[in-house]
């Protein structure tokens, strides 16, 4: 009957919706994450562990954003009285935006808006 | 009939619960509130099962030692059977949006009369004996199969008239109209019928028509109505009965040709065939419209309704029209064909005065009557005068079955604007697909139920006290003979002094007939109203 | 442990609901449809002069389809929301809306939370997703960005709830497993916005596992940290009881033959598969039984004498 066959697209149709990840992934060889690359001279360090800043650089910076611009801060005391600057201080080693930030904001699908504002590092370099 | 309640004893309820959880409050059966168990010749002349007399007010039902393997049976090979079924079982969510909508529930405030409870009834025992859940039991919703629930089911399923209201609300279009009519086939496996609903089935069955008129005094009834249509109209109308080579054949729920105020729809129906010279005839053995059966089981409602195919075939009429009534016109419309079609020695309608061909019916072939004299309205085709019905303030209950199973609602708003003047709709929400149910359709319409009935139709009786006080309504109109028939007690009680008419009743008045003497009874032999003299026809008093 | 809760449950969780959405369809579909029953919610197709509503009472498939997309995707049945109130001796109907709103509020928020996680498993992110995370995340409230979803979809499950335990007839309807659903769907909401501003998981870490479950190639996400895990699990419990729960409305809703069917059988027979001859009582048994009558009322006979008139059945699909 044709209800039946109706059934029957429709069901197809949502196996194929649920199961498009795998289907639209075949081929798909490259699934590992972007190394992250540091282009600048070695040897300073970084104000926090790679691991934390891996986890809290986007809460870390908006911080920053508020103390600097609304309070007029200019040093980050938690930070053990670091200088704020995300261009002055952090652009100056991870100089390469395209490699260090990009790659994994775009494999995240994460879009934040730090470069309508700042000179992005790519452009300084 | 017991002696009725008072009003302010059948308003005292609150649309709440019960403190008790309802899985564990026993239905205690209160007299006044359901109608007499079937009884056993009825059940025999269909050879339904379990036929013996038996009383809902004993203890002892007399069901058969194996009743609970019978209902679990039925209940699986109905889940295979209806997809509705299993289905309605499974994907409710209990999100409680026909709760308020069923009018047994706000008539008695009595919460397994939610439609969403009155489903759970037999769900709670889908679950526990068809899936796997089931075996959580309570936690899952789940309960056993006992003689309470049973009667439970038995009381409850015949607290319900299959009026699809709370259909309309839910977001799935859970139906329990159709978790009723399992729940009564079901029911009926073991011979739990009402004598309401079993009589006329045996009746129709055998004679043709649900009130058991043999054919005798079908051709005498309708004597009667054309002795008045003499008077009131001064032409005698002889239609014809059982005639081969008629064109249509004409066929009306019996409460037409049987009691007030149905009689009077079905003289507008002879004066309006008069009147068109329509080449009709009318059968005395399919002289029922209406089907009692589809309040039984489904292949009792198939068995009934097989009449009127067979007897259109016998006779040999090109199409069926067909009169007033609410369920019938459910089942024309939705099962009449796919029971016992193909009906193609039938043509498809076609108005014999206008021509319109009736497309919506080409496979069915049986028209409905508003939509016929609707058609003949377009088309200038009746000569009518309206002022006849001006003592009259109209309201239009819509039916729940042509209303939710039809999609019947303005063919008879357009007939009605034309045959009267005064005319106001109640409140939208009791009107159209919304529309409330009289409380006792579905063979509910007994009298030792009267307390039920007047419960479930206080909804509606609620709306039309609203326009008589603000517009002075004095008529119920309506396309529907268990309108008709239940009614009239129900206004009576609720709203003094509403008369309750059908459309073709009111259509009859206002119908023009060719060489008429000078109109001056109405249908009802009572007087008209005089005409005022600027109108121009003054001098009409006797 | 860590390889179980991160591959092979989340498999049998995903596979569980494939399967199960897929048997509970097909064993709906098996019973078959043996009346066409819509519940016409407007004007039947009948008159030229008379205007139709089609998409309350479809004429048509196409228009059985529009009515169901209608249901499927605004909630046009909630819509109606009306409430009866007992006020003394009358009943006032009134219009209300809100089930209708918190619930199509917390469904397409729902659809877009679902949409949003494909980012996790698609590489590169096609456009319309950014696009779609964007507009979700419009207000710019907070680091990582609020979703206006999030906030929604909470807010209706919480409506849902709230009702359910406030309103005495909605309480007394309920079943467990009707709280279990919602509160389900909160502790998964909850979790999720956990695991994006509390306990921040590493969604770099994250995304290449769920790649390598998407593309077949397994690997355990081995600095899965509590919070995450326990949206993980939530998640998995949800997708594998979903099938098996009331929440199968999802699929079911598709089949419901009171809205999915054109109200058309007048025009266009409806076969029952199952439909069988059934015995009735022929018109010469009634002329048997009424033979004399007749003939004294002057109906016309078919026999003047009593006729071997068998019982007859009604015409049946089996012919």
């Amino acid at each position: 009957m044709m209800k039946e066959k109706e059934i029957m697209i429709g069901l197809i149709f949502f196996l194929a919706l649920f199961t498009a990840p795998f289907w639209l992934n075949v081929g798909n060889s490259v699934t590992a994450a972007p190394e992250v690359v540091i282009s600048a001279a070695a040897g300073e360090e970084c104000l926090f562990s790679a691991a934390e800043m891996r986890e809290r650089h986007m809460q870390i910076l908006d911080e920053w954003r508020t103390v600097s611009v609304r309070e007029g801060k200019t040093l980050d005391l938690s930070a053990g009285g670091a200088h704020i600057g995300f261009e002055e201080n952090c652009l100056t080693c991870h100089a390469n935006r395209e490699e260090f930030c990009d790659a994994c904001h775009a494999y995240t699908a994460v879009n934040p808006d730090c470069w309508d504002c700042h000179h992005s590092a790519g452009a300084k370099s | 009939m017991a002696k009725l309640p008072k009003k302010a004893e059948l308003t005292q309820y609150s649309l709440g619960t019960a403190p008790a959880p309802w899985r564990e409050t026993k239905a205690e059966l209160r007299p006044g509130m359901y109608c007499y168990g079937a009884k056993g010749k009825n059940l025999e002349t269909v050879g339904m099962p379990n036929a013996r007399d038996w009383s809902p007010a004993e203890e002892d039902w007399k069901l058969p030692e194996d009743w609970r393997e019978i209902i679990l049976a039925g209940m699986a090979e109905r889940l295979e059977k209806y997809r509705s079924f299993r289905l309605f079982m499974d994907i409710c969510v209990r999100c409680g949006a026909c709760a308020d909508k069923c009018h047994f529930y706000l008539g008695t405030g009595d919460p397994k009369n939610m439609p969403v409870l009155r489903a759970e009834l037999l769900r709670s025992v889908y679950r526990r004996y068809f899936t796997k859940a089931g075996r959580l039991g309570k936690l899952a919703g789940a309960r056993d199969l006992t003689l309470d629930v049973l009667k439970e089911w038995w009381y409850y399923f015949f607290q319900c008239t299959e009026c699809r209201r709370c259909s309309v609300f839910c977001p799935y279009g859970i139906d329990q109209a159709e978790i009723t009519i399992i729940g009564r086939e079901l029911l009926n496996l073991v011979g739990l019928n009402t004598d309401w609903i079993a009589g006329p089935v045996a009746n129709c069955y055998m004679k043709g028509n649900h009130v058991g008129l043999e054919p005798q005094t079908i051709l005498s009834n309708i004597e009667f109505m054309l002795d008045d249509l003499e008077t009131i109209t001064g032409k005698r109308i002889e239609p014809t009965f059982n005639r081969k080579g008629a064109e249509i054949l004409f066929i009306t729920p019996s409460g037409d040709l049987f009691a007030e105020p149905g009689i009077y729809t079905c003289m507008g129906y002879f004066m309006l065939f008069e009147q068109l010279g329509l080449d009709y005839t009318i059968s005395t053995y399919a002289s029922e419209g209406g089907n009692f059966g589809f309040f039984t089981s489904n292949e009792m409602a198939k068995r009934l309704n097989a009449k009127m195919y067979a007897e259109a075939k016998r006779l040999g009429v090109k199409w069926i029209l067909g009169g007033e009534c609410g369920h019938m016109w459910r089942l024309v419309n939705q099962y009449m064909d796919t029971w016992n079609g193909p009906a193609d020695f039938l043509e498809t309608p076609v108005s014999p005065v206008t021509g319109t061909r009736f497309e919506n019916a080409r496979s069915a072939k049986m028209v409905h009557i508003a939509e016929f004299t609707a058609d003949l309205m377009y088309h200038d085709k009746l000569k009518l005068d309206p002022a006849r019905n001006d003592h009259l303030i109209v309201t239009f209950h819509d039916s729940c079955n042509t209303a939710r199973g039809m999609g019947l609602l303005d063919e008879p708003r357009y007939v009605l604007k034309k045959v009267c003047n005064n005319f106001h709709e109640m409140a939208e929400d009791t009107i159209r697909e919304k529309t409330l149910c009289c409380g006792s359709g579905s063979g509910l319409n007994a009298g030792e139920n009267m307390e039920l009935r007047l419960r479930a139709g206080f909804p509606r009786a609620n709306a039309v006290r609203e326009v008589k006080e603000k517009h002075g309504v004095n008529v119920l109109a309506n396309i529907c003979a268990l309108d008709r028939a239940s009614f009239p007690p129900i206004m009576d009680y609720w709203v003094p002094g509403t008369k309750v008419m059908g459309l073709h009743e009111l259509v009859g008045n206002a119908l023009v007939l060719d060489g008429e003497i000078e109109r001056t009874l109405d249908l009802r032999t009572e007087e008209l109203p005089r005409r005022d003299e600027t109108a121009g026809e003054g001098g009409e008093a006797q | 442990m860590t390889f179980f809760a991160t591959v092979i449950m989340p498999y049998l969780a995903f596979v569980s609901f494939l399967a199960g959405m897929s048997y509970r369809v097909w064993r709906w579909a098996s019973s078959p449809v043996p009346f066409r029953i819509p519940t016409t919610c407007g004007q039947q197709e009948s008159l030229p002069f008379i205007r139709a509503d089609k998409l309350e009472n479809p004429p048509d498939r196409l228009h059985a389809f529009l009515r169901m997309l209608l249901e499927v995707l605004l909630f046009r049945s909630l819509f109606r929301g009306a409430q009866a109130e007992k006020r003394g001796e009358t009943l006032v109907f009134g219009s209300a809306k809100w089930l209708w709103f918190f619930a199509l509020m917390f469904h397409w928020s729902m659809l877009f939370i679902l949409l949003r996680h494909l980012r996790f498993v698609l590489q590169p992110v096609p456009g319309w997703l950014l696009g779609l995370e964007a507009a979700d995340g419009f207000l710019q409230i907070g680091l990582p960005v609020l979703y206006i979803t999030d906030i929604f979809f909470l807010t209706g499950l919480t409506f849902l709830f709230l009702r359910r335990v406030a309103l005495p007839r909605l309480r007394y309807i309920s079943l467990p497993s009707d709280y279990l659903a919602v509160l389900l769907l909160i502790a998964v909401g909850l979790s999720g916005l956990a695991t994006r501003f509390i306990w921040r998981a590493d969604i770099t870490g994250v995304k290449e596992w769920a790649l390598s479950l998407v593309t077949l190639r397994p690997e355990p996400l081995a600095a899965a940290s509590p919070a995450f895990l326990t949206h993980l699990i939530l998640v998995m419990c949800l997708i594998a009881y979903f099938p098996w729960s009331k929440l199968a409305h999802a699929g079911g809703v598709f089949l419901s033959p009171t809205r999915n069917l054109a109200n058309n059988s007048r025009a266009r027979r409806h076969v029952n598969p199952w439909n069988y001859p059934a015995p009735v009582h022929s018109y010469a048994e009634y002329e048997n039984d009424f033979r004399e009558k007749m003939r004294k009322a002057g109906l016309p006979l078919e026999s003047a004498e009593k006729t071997e008139g068998g019982a007859e059945s009604a015409a049946g699909g089996l012919k």
